[in-house]
């Protein structure tokens, strides 16, 4: 474009510069002519006057194309081309100049355009590496994610400090479950960014840490650290601690060894195993006892016998009695035992209940692969499961096979599997020779071969079943061996439904790693990478110091900048007291519906657990720390958190805004106006207004906790002035 | 005079074997079926020696064994545990309490019979 103004600028100033200058030359021209020259000039000029004005009036419309022409050509294009530039670079990398005005500004424009498909080029490349590389880590992410949802086991992830990083529903199932009659709902106490020590004493997770470090430091490779602890519920717990090894740091530290970055806990329920450790030994006791006392009898009355062959035949049927009824009793007191320890011995020795099919192939692929045997199927029950040791089992028909092999010249295999009473019945048959008594009991006897990981015996791995073994040769039949395993017909129980699997984007934050330590730096820390909790109360009036109530808590966490709607606390409270009718006006809360709630005294402890190790964030905070302060006598609960208040934050924000009302607040910062006032609804929409307000003081200087609270506290006293 | 034997068991088929052994040898006995019955014929009986059954009804053979130890006037008894228990710790314990020996059941009849000979022949 060219810009009209300045164009006729320079125009007007060219045609004065001329016009003064033929004005000056014809000045000094008339001054130089005498007074009949002057008069001849007159003569000859006037009548032509006309012409000359209009060949004066050429002469500048000419001018003024060609001084058009250049101011195009030279000024108003590289002003276009320093434009559309900058909008390559900036906003369009895909635009091109167009190549017009001289031939050196079409030669700069080319050489722009070339540089410009360059820089595109790049850009692309750039563009599309990051993609790949967030696909990467985002298919990853996910991987490990699903891995850690399927697994069977409790996972929890936690940063150095103990947060929550990952876990999956059941890790959330087995701690994070609400006790009966506990209060805070549905808010488990696992949760990303919660803090670990919430459900595992935080002194045993200190000490296996200390412990790992110290192996670390050692120089041992992959160390291991457990504990036994028990839930909120009261279960028995395992705890597996594993250090996460930090990033080799780019400048070499000095202990690089022994630093982690985080750990992970694995968690099993060994409630029914120590249960079942313990219901074996105290049958073993039994017997024990029972036997020491029987045999007592027994030996003491036969060592009488023997002593005193003189003795009276009366006192002789007297201790041929007591020989008979001991033996009996302990008899049927080693029938009982065994039976009882059946029952908690197959526990023990990790006996898994599986199809007896899945157990077949599972053979039928081992001699296959192991010794190049073929063996058919044939008779399957495909209903029936088996409670069997799976590993040892197939290794021990593996070693089986190997001998009738080599031994009896078997070369075809044949398995079956029937029902057999309460037992399932295994057959392996062959077409060789049958095999001796002596074989059988030397195969038996011997350590199973390529049973790396323990040496037990044929014998041994069938004992461990409760099962046995016989050789069968019938006449037209092929020679079989029958194995009785125990069976069950149900299968396993199912694995407990995962309690309501949390969204998976939500299920992890790594981002979490790279928090510092909470405590003394948290002042330093941006406000967009804290954890925390923003609740609202509602309660019977404003007097809190008069004798007002809460009646119902409401808390939603944020993390990394991420509202955590699924990790909510949301509890009624029975405020002891009449709810008033504005307050139910207000609220919509009955006081029927809080009766048979919780107190406050059974509400805050959960709720401090709740908020444990993050900040506090309410709409005019102060007005619900005072309730929660008037209770800290009562309650013996302490909110020390740090606190931001939302309505404060507005203020310093815009501190000419007239309301503070939340619901002013909200529209300004486009945050949807729902449930409002329920707590857990205020709460929410609190949490929203915190997150769009982040983005905002930040543009004014205010990023860390520590100015955020400072510009809080300026407001505040800027309002008390007044 | 023929020392005297109390024997305090509440299992009838071990008392039999016990009280016949104890004849046997002589010995002027007794029998008891638990512990309070036990610590009264201590007293009444005045045994030399006590063949004492740890587990019995209405008192142990522990506590009945350490009421003889703090009752000055029943000093003189030996005491010979005899348990279904067979850990160390209980021995120990037995004899911390004050017994002479402690026999874990079963047991060989002529080794308990040698032991309770070798108590009465040292006089307390």
């Amino acid at each position: 474009m060219i810009n009209p103004g300045k164009l006729a600028l320079v125009l007007v100033a060219l045609y004065a510069l001329l016009l003064a200058a033929a004005a000056g030359g014809a000045a000094a021209f008339w001054a130089d002519l005498d007074q009949v020259e002057r008069t001849h000039a007159a003569e000859i000029l006037l009548p032509r006057a006309s012409l000359l004005v209009l060949v004066v009036l050429a002469v500048f419309v000419a001018l003024g194309y060609l001084v058009r022409l250049l101011f195009q050509r030279y000024v108003t294009s590289p002003l276009e081309l320093a434009q559309a530039t900058r909008i390559i670079t900036s906003a369009n990398p895909s635009l091109r100049l167009e190549l017009k005005g001289g031939p050196e500004l079409r030669q700069l424009g080319q050489a722009i355009n070339a540089f410009a498909d360059q820089h595109e080029a790049l850009r692309r490349d750039v563009e599309a590496r990051i993609r790949e590389a967030q696909a990467d880590l985002q298919e990853e992410r996910d991987r490990l994610s699903a891995l850690i949802s399927e697994l069977t086991q409790s996972v929890l992830v936690c940063n150095v400090e103990g947060r929550i990083l990952l876990y999956n529903a059941r890790a959330r199932g087995l701690l994070g479950q609400p006790v009966a009659g506990h209060p805070g709902g549905g808010a488990g106490l696992v949760g990303l960014g919660r803090s670990v020590f919430a459900v595992i004493d935080r002194s045993l997770v200190a000490h296996a840490l200390e412990s790992l470090r110290a192996r670390l430091g050692r120089g041992e490779e992959s160390p291991v650290a457990s504990l036994v602890t028990t839930t909120a519920a009261g279960q028995l717990v395992r705890v597996q601690v594993t250090p996460v090894r930090a990033a080799p740091s780019p400048g070499g530290a000095e202990d690089r060894g022994a630093a982690f970055s985080g750990f992970v806990l694995l968690v099993e329920d060994v409630t029914r195993a120590v249960e079942t450790g313990a219901r074996a030994g105290e049958v073993l006791e039994a017997l024990l006892d029972a036997s020491r006392r029987g045999l007592a009898s027994i030996r003491a009355a036969a060592e009488s016998l023997l002593a005193h062959p003189e003795m009276e035949p009366a006192m002789k049927g007297r201790f041929l009695d007591v020989v008979h009824q001991e033996a009996t009793g302990l008899s049927a007191k080693v029938d009982q035992a065994a039976g009882q320890a059946a029952a908690s011995l197959g526990a023990a020795w990790l006996l898994e209940e599986m199809l007896g099919a899945d157990l077949l192939e599972a053979v039928q692929a081992r001699l296959e692969r192991d010794l190049g045997q073929e063996a058919s199927l044939q008779e399957v029950d495909r209903t029936l499961w088996v409670n069997v040791d799976s590993y040892a089992l197939v290794q021990a028909l593996t070693h089986l096979a190997g001998r009738l092999r080599e031994e009896c010249g078997a070369r075809a295999l044949q398995l079956s599997l029937r029902p057999s009473g309460r037992l399932a019945q295994l057959d392996l048959a062959w077409d060789g020779a049958a095999a001796g008594p002596e074989q059988l009991a030397r195969w038996e006897a011997e350590p199973l071969s390529g049973g790396g990981r323990d040496r037990s015996s044929l014998r041994q791995v069938m004992e461990r079943h409760g099962g046995a073994l016989w050789h069968q040769a019938q006449p037209g039949r092929a020679n079989r061996f029958l194995f009785l395993l125990p069976a069950s017909r149900h299968g396993p129980a199912p694995a407990p439904p995962a309690p309501s699997a949390p969204g998976r984007p939500e299920a992890y934050d790594f981002d979490l790693f790279h928090q510092a330590g909470q405590s003394a730096e948290l002042d330093r820390r941006p406000l967009a990478a804290l954890s925390y909790t923003v609740f609202d109360t509602e309660t019977t009036g404003l007097r809190p110091s008069e004798g007002d109530e809460i009646i119902s808590i409401g808390a939603v966490r944020v993390v990394n900048g991420r509202l955590l709607r699924h990790e909510a606390f949301e509890q009624l409270v029975d405020p002891g007291r009449p709810v008033p009718a504005e307050a139910v006006r207000i609220t919509g809360i009955q006081g029927a519906m809080l009766r048979g709630q919780p107190t406050i005294a059974q509400v805050l402890p959960a709720f401090h657990a709740f908020c444990e190790d993050t900040v506090l964030v309410a709409h005019n905070a102060a007005f619900d720390l005072r309730f929660l302060e008037l209770k800290e006598g009562a309650t013996g609960v302490r909110f020390g958190h740090p606190v931001l208040d939302t309505l404060l934050l507005s203020a310093v924000v815009q501190p000419d805004l007239a309301s503070g009302n939340l619901e002013r607040i909200a529209a300004l910062y486009g945050v949807d106006v729902i449930g409002r006032h329920t707590s857990l609804g205020d709460a929410i929409m609190t949490a929203e207004i915190l997150l769009r307000m982040i983005p905002v003081l930040a543009e004014r200087g205010i990023v860390t906790l520590g100015e955020a609270r400072l510009a809080c506290e300026r407001t505040l006293r800027a309002r008390l002035r007044y | 005079m023929a020392a005297r034997v109390l024997i305090a068991d509440d299992e009838p088929n071990i008392v039999l074997a016990l009280e016949f052994l104890m004849a046997a040898e002589r010995y002027e006995v007794r029998t008891v079926a638990d512990g309070e019955e036990a610590l009264a014929q201590a007293r009444a009986f005045r045994p030399d020696l006590i063949l004492l059954d740890v587990m019995m009804p209405r008192r142990s053979g522990y506590e009945v064994c350490r009421a003889i130890r703090e009752d000055p006037a029943l000093s003189g008894i030996r005491v010979v545990l005899l348990t279904a228990k067979g850990r160390d710790a209980d021995a120990e314990k037995g004899l911390a309490l004050g017994a002479d020996a402690y026999v874990t059941k079963p047991f060989a009849t002529r080794a308990l019979v040698e032991t309770v000979r070798a108590l009465l022949g040292t006089p307390a």
